[in-house]
């Protein structure tokens, strides 16, 4: 399994706070799960690669769009942030 | 050789107090010479704010603050860095975040203080919700947090940016 959860707007544009998707075998690349996501939620791969989007794998922000990801990952696609 | 800093950090729901905060931190690191305190507000634009609502990724948001804080730990001599982020509804003139800083001497600590603030505007994962009027609206990421930020990486050691 792979966890994927939304924030913020982008939480509200795709009605969804967090996916589950099956995965069993190591080495599922950003764009696999950009597509396993459109599948899911048909319109959300416009909102997941709008500017600024920045992903977290296991509460880590992840910038190389070859990263793979493995069962049991924890991914977050996060809004610009505006703390502070 | 100064020892390492003393960080914590946290999230709460929960006003704060900075007495307090302050007491802790001097209980953390004492023998220092300087303290520096910094509080951010909800601002009250003439009652059109009503309230904001912050939103976070527990664990994600603590480890953001924390990283942060480490980075102006291993920049200047801080001896103690205290941060807290507030999350939920806050109303006008609110407080939503607090750092403190203490060091042996008060460059390190302005300067270390207003890095770390720097950093949170652009690092810390937090999302503003804002009520005008009745009508939420998502803050957006303002581009002079970044520069603030990337001044400091574009500057070389003590006295930047």
């Amino acid at each position: 399994m792979l966890e994927v959860r939304f924030f913020a707007r982008l939480r509200e544009a795709l009605g969804r706070e967090r996916v589950r998707l099956p995965l069993e075998t190591p080495g599922l690349t950003v764009e696999g799960l950009l597509s396993a996501l459109e599948a899911e939620i048909p319109g959300s791969r416009g909102q997941l690669t709008a500017p600024g989007i920045r992903l977290a794998v296991n509460q880590t922000f992840v910038e190389d769009e070859n990263f793979a990801l493995n069962p049991g990952d924890e991914v977050a696609f996060l809004p610009p942030v505006t703390g502070g | 050789m100064t020892p390492p800093a003393v960080l914590s950090v946290a999230v709460q729901k929960e006003d704060f107090s900075i007495e307090e905060a302050l007491r802790r931190l001097r209980k953390a690191a004492p023998g220092a010479g300087a303290e520096v305190a910094f509080v951010g507000l909800v601002r009250d634009q003439a009652g059109s704010v009503a309230s904001l609502t912050l939103e976070h990724y527990p664990g994600m948001s603590e480890r953001s603050m924390l990283a942060v804080c480490k980075r102006a730990a291993e920049r200047w001599p801080l001896l103690a860095v205290e941060a807290i982020h507030r999350v939920g509804s806050l109303g006008p003139g609110e407080q939503i975040v607090l750092v403190l800083v203490s060091s042996a001497h008060r460059h390190a600590a302005f300067e270390g203080a207003q890095y770390i603030m720097d950093a949170f505007k652009s690092e810390v994962v937090f999302w503003k919700l804002e009520d005008r009027a009745g009508e939420k609206v998502w803050i957006e990421a303002a581009p002079s947090d970044h520069r603030a930020l990337a001044a400091w990486e574009g500057a070389s050691g003590e006295g930047a940016p």
